[in-house]
């Protein structure tokens, strides 16, 4: 299984997933490492094909807001997204690292047993994860994300 | 103009209600709901309003069951990717300072803006394009920059808001008729734009300015944020949130490393080690973008 780190992620997290992904033959990319900084949104789909990638890895410190709507259209294109909502803290390298490392069990499970594609919600305290058809009656009954 | 009719089926069971003749804005609203619907969470349509022809029933009969499966399909997947998608909040975030959600609002209520990607409603946000953003920056520039008085020229802005992202207009740019009335020309075609007595000479040359960098904005599909050049919201990157340019880090991730909206150089350091191929300018502009100043 292959997890894409965006770029909001400090490349150093990657490398140090290496070897606890390695355990279950898993890797984690970082998207500098395979495409150029500042990859146009709708070129991820065909990057994570092209490199057999399950599950894009991303990070957002605000309410989802309208990017509810960004992570449904990635999952419409059949690629997991994994969110890194770290809170309050400031979010660096040792933080990211922490909350993926975390979160990675759990991520995994979701990616290995969902039959179609989930956002996950990555927070300190665990992980939640919706289908598409799970977000579009979100959307219709107005809840958040956690 | 005929009656207005609208259909809400809450839990309780269908309620239509059938509306007298509005305003023309008034309209322009309802149309755009009905070509969105609301479904609710059994697939029946919650609220909608529709324009009514000569008889409620055969309209509402014809209109319904054909429109639900469209509307089905289009909700799994609102927007397309490298679409762009925001929240009213966050195109104000995006054309700050002026910009207001109460001015959006009423642009958008009184049909001077094109219908939404989604009507918001309780618990539910309304949701805009990155047409709809630019839209919002061009009245927001001829109205706050230029001066414009929007009840004098709202039906020329009107028209060049539907014809400025048009194929046949790429090189929309306006001129005085002879009897004072404004001409809009693009390569061979030329048209006079209803209501464009009220845009004065004067301001021409800025008019044609600004349509110009919308015109530019939209074809690449990103723009400079006004007074951050380090700033951009594109539309194929995160959807268009405010974004470092030529990176997907958006200024809200920067924002969190400061502490008390301040910002000190060990901030801009330890900002700068973890992007270490970010410009220290980019890095500043884009705490200053998200209202953070330097510690005194």
């Amino acid at each position: 299984m292959r997890y894409l780190l965006d770029e909001q992620l400090d490349q150093v997290v990657a490398a140090s997933m290496a070897p606890i992904a390695s355990k279950s033959d898993d890797e984690f990319l970082h998207i500098l490492a395979v495409a150029r900084p500042g990859t146009p949104d709708d070129e991820i789909p065909r990057l994570c094909r092209e490199r057999d990638v399950d599950c894009l890895a991303t990070a957002n410190v605000r309410d989802f807001g309208a990017r509810k709507f960004y992570y449904q259209a990635l999952l419409a294109e059949d690629l997991h997204v994994a969110v890194l909502r770290p809170g309050k803290v400031k979010f660096y390298e040792e933080e990211q690292l922490s909350l993926l490392s975390r979160s990675y069990r759990a991520i995994r499970s979701v990616v290995v047993s969902a039959e179609n594609p989930q956002l996950m919600a990555c927070t300190p305290s665990g992980v939640r994860s919706r289908s598409i058809d799970e977000l579009v009656e979100e959307f219709d009954r107005g809840q958040r994300l956690p | 103009m005929g009656p207005f009719l609208t259909l809400a089926w809450p839990q309780r069971g269908p309620r239509i209600v059938l509306i007298s003749e509005r305003q023309s804005a008034e309209r322009q609203k309802a149309d755009a709901c009905a070509h969105r619907g609301d479904l609710g969470k059994d697939g029946r349509i919650a609220r909608a309003a529709v324009a009514a022809p000569d008889s409620i029933s055969s309209h509402f009969l014809t209109w319904w069951p054909s429109t639900l499966g469209d509307m089905k399909e289009e909700q799994r997947r609102l927007i397309d990717l490298g679409a762009g998608v925001f929240t009213v909040s966050e195109v104000c975030r995006v054309l700050q300072p002026t910009m207001t959600p109460r001015k959006v609002h009423y642009w958008l209520d009184t049909g001077l803006l094109s219908a939404p990607v989604r009507w918001g409603s309780r618990g539910h946000p309304t949701l805009l394009s990155y047409r709809q953003l630019l839209e919002i920056r061009t009245v927001q520039n001829l109205r706050d920059e230029l001066e414009f008085s929007l009840p004098k020229v709202r039906g020329a802005l009107e028209w060049i808001l539907e014809h400025l992202f048009a194929e046949v207009w790429t090189d929309l740019h306006f001129a005085k008729g002879v009897d004072g009335s404004l001409v809009a020309q693009s390569g061979d075609e030329q048209m006079v734009v209803p209501g464009g007595q009220g845009v004065l000479e004067g301001t021409l040359p800025e008019l044609n300015d600004r349509v110009a960098e919308t015109r530019r904005a939209w074809e690449e599909q990103a723009f400079v944020v006004p007074d951050h050049e380090y700033i951009v919201s594109n539309a194929r990157v995160l959807a268009g949130a405010p974004t470092i340019r030529g990176t997907r880090i958006d200024t809200a991730v920067i924002a969190g490393f400061s502490e008390a909206d301040t910002y000190t150089q060990e901030t801009l350091q330890e900002i700068g080690s973890i992007y270490p191929w970010l410009e220290r300018e980019a890095i500043v502009d884009a705490l200053e973008f998200e209202g953070i100043s330097p510690a005194a």
